[in-house]
């Protein structure tokens, strides 16, 4: 039982009129509104969730090169990830162990030492504090006798999945891999379609959405069938008029990725949707992607010709829509798109979006990558722009209090006792199962 | 090649008609004012070359706008309910010979409001290739280099 009066909330507004904890706030096919808008449930996700799982941190491509460095946040706490001579990824927080400066400000970049800009401590790409300006004022105090504890500090845990970089704040003795589980095979599924078995991001920088809504309700649309044609009628007809006339192939590609949502409820329904432990689960997709064209036939030959053909359909005949590895990443394996969800309080919530150029491809393969990233994940998707609205919608509509606090998840919960197991793209088992793992987190599980 | 006045002229006339067809949304004359084989480039980042090999906010060939322009149009457009206005100020336009085209730059501001209470700015510099068709100066690509085009953004729903 968690008190949220606890002192670790204090100072706080906590206005919940419930009495419990977070298992106060889940109950059969419900949830109540708190869990989207009060800082002091986010407050605490930060801790328990974010801090207590395996966290997306980048890809090795995002940084090729001796000295490449980016920032980023992991639960919150600012990240610096350098690369270093030998090769090997370096984390740390991004602060100075003098005054608590931010060490590396920009994004991304090269750097040959590591300085901060406050005083002009420097660090070498291992952390370890190399030049210490104005040492004499250091002369017997602690700074001198042990310079070794005045470096950088690296983040507990850190480990790669075939390229991809995660870190734990809190190790608490489940592997990366055993984060993962099942749910590792999007990301195989993903790397596999590369001919020469590497992917590299095709830019240094991701496209970027900012989205008025808690980081919940993102991830509970995204298997989500129901939503497709009363959320995004207004781009499916005129995308449809535009895949039927004899336009360019790629404004016609555009055309079809967007009136795609007008699959039938039945269509839907035929989806498969997995729902695997620790909350993720995936989906198939609703759209073919192996064209019948020469430009497309070509790159399943160089693909058969490196995999070998027993193993082609293992790889493109797996045709995935999306994947959640819950709770912060979202992968679509189909069209190599990487989602790192990034919670910044309540209400708000950053998307980056990362699309790869598959190894040893074709241009063409690779320019459909693109093509279907500005389509989908550009801040200017026709797609995108109605989610986000009925995204703030639901977190205007959960702010207050009102008669019912409480939040549906009931679809096909008749036919689906259990969190875990075979679902489908009707059904919101995918989002009770995020629950079942949002509770275990949160401290709360039976 | 060298412009005449008189050119100059209409090609000055053709950039101030296509930011007030977008601001008082005027989408079909808008069409009309590009090169059939045109395009509408937002790049990504600084510098960008290609919108072929490297992502970007928006790349879309003419034959696709209508889908663009039709969402703008659509009555169940939820993003566009409270009707999106906009407001472009252009400045420092110049005009000068890029390979077969002219190109014509100029720097913008845009005052986005969508309801009441959210305004947003953009800004940043407007380049279109122009091609002289069919007795009429066309766009033959219109490109907008924001000052931050790697910024997060809330959904940009007007045509920039």
């Amino acid at each position: 039982m968690v008190d949220l009066n606890h002192k670790e909330l204090h100072g706080m507004h906590v206005n919940h009129g419930l009495a419990g904890g977070p298992e106060s706030l889940v109950r059969d096919g419900e949830v109540h509104r708190r869990v989207y808008t009060d800082p002091a449930i986010f407050a605490l996700e930060q801790e328990r969730i974010f801090a207590r799982s395996w966290q997306f941190l980048a890809h090795d491509s995002q940084l090729p090169e001796t000295g490449d460095f980016l920032t980023t946040t992991v639960a919150g706490r600012p990240v610096l990830l350098v690369r270093a001579k030998n090769g090997d990824l370096k984390a740390f927080f991004n602060r100075c162990p003098h005054r608590g400066a931010l060490i590396m400000h920009r994004a991304t970049g090269n750097s040959r030492r590591l300085t901060c800009s406050y005083h002009g401590w420097t660090f070498d790409h291992h952390g370890s504090l190399l030049a210490l300006p104005m040492s004499e004022g250091y002369a017997n105090t602690a700074v001198a006798e042990n310079p070794d504890a005045y470096g950088l500090q690296a983040l507990p845990a850190v480990d790669s999945y075939r390229g991809f970089w995660f870190a734990h704040l809190n190790p608490d003795g489940v592997s990366l891999r055993g984060f993962l589980g099942e749910v590792a095979c999007n990301i195989d599924n993903m790397i596999d379609r590369a001919p020469d078995g590497t992917i590299a991001v095709m830019a240094r920088e991701p496209y970027r959405i900012m989205m008025r809504n808690n980081w919940k309700v993102y991830l509970e649309n995204l298997h989500d069938g129901a939503h497709a044609v009363p959320t995004h009628q207004s781009s499916i007809q005129p995308a449809a008029d535009v895949a039927r006339k004899p336009n360019h192939a790629w404004s016609r590609f555009q055309a079809e990725v967007i009136a795609a949502n007008a699959q039938s409820p039945a269509k839907m329904k035929a989806l498969r949707v997995n729902c695997y432990g620790r909350g993720h689960s995936d989906m198939m997709a609703f759209r073919k992607t192996r064209p019948d064209n020469p430009e497309y036939q070509e790159y399943e030959r160089r693909l058969s010709a490196a995999a070998g053909s027993s193993s082609l359909e293992s790889i493109v005949g797996i045709n995935r829509h999306n994947a959640i590895i819950y709770p912060t990443l979202t992968v679509q394996p189909n069209y190599m798109q990487l989602r790192v969800v990034v919670p910044l309080d309540a209400e708000s919530t950053r998307l980056d979006i990362w699309i790869f150029r598959l190894g040893g491809a074709p241009d063409w393969i690779n320019q459909r990558t693109l093509v279907y990233g500005n389509t989908i994940h550009s801040p200017a998707s026709l797609v995108r722009a109605d989610d986000m609205e009925n995204g703030e919608r639901v977190q205007i509509g959960l702010r207050r209090g009102v008669e019912t606090d409480w939040v549906s998840m009931h679809r096909e919960q008749g036919c689906e006792p259990g969190p875990r197991g075979v679902s489908h793209a009707m059904s919101e088992r995918y989002i009770r199962n995020q629950y079942d793992a949002w509770l275990h987190y949160m401290g709360a599980a039976a | 090649m060298s412009l005449s006045e008189k050119e100059r002229f209409e090609i000055e006339q053709l950039v101030h008609r296509e930011c007030a067809a977008l601001d008082e949304g005027r989408y079909a004359d808008w069409l009309e004012l590009f090169d059939p084989e045109g395009s509408y480039w937002v790049p990504m980042a600084d510098g960008e070359t290609d919108p072929e090999t490297t992502p970007s906010l928006i790349f879309e060939r003419v034959d696709a706008l209508p889908a663009r322009v039709g969402r703008l149009m659509h009555p169940a457009a939820h993003g566009l309910d409270a009707s999106i206005r906009t407001a472009r100020v252009l400045g420092s336009l110049s005009i000068k010979n890029v390979g077969p085209y002219i190109e014509a730059s100029a720097r913008f501001h845009l005052l986005e409001e969508q309801r009441p209470d959210r305004q947003r700015w953009f800004g940043g510099c407007y380049r279109y290739l122009l091609v002289y068709l069919e007795s009429r100066w066309r766009i033959h690509q219109k490109r907008v280099d924001l000052l931050n085009p790697f910024a997060p953004f809330e959904a940009i729903q007007i045509i920039l």
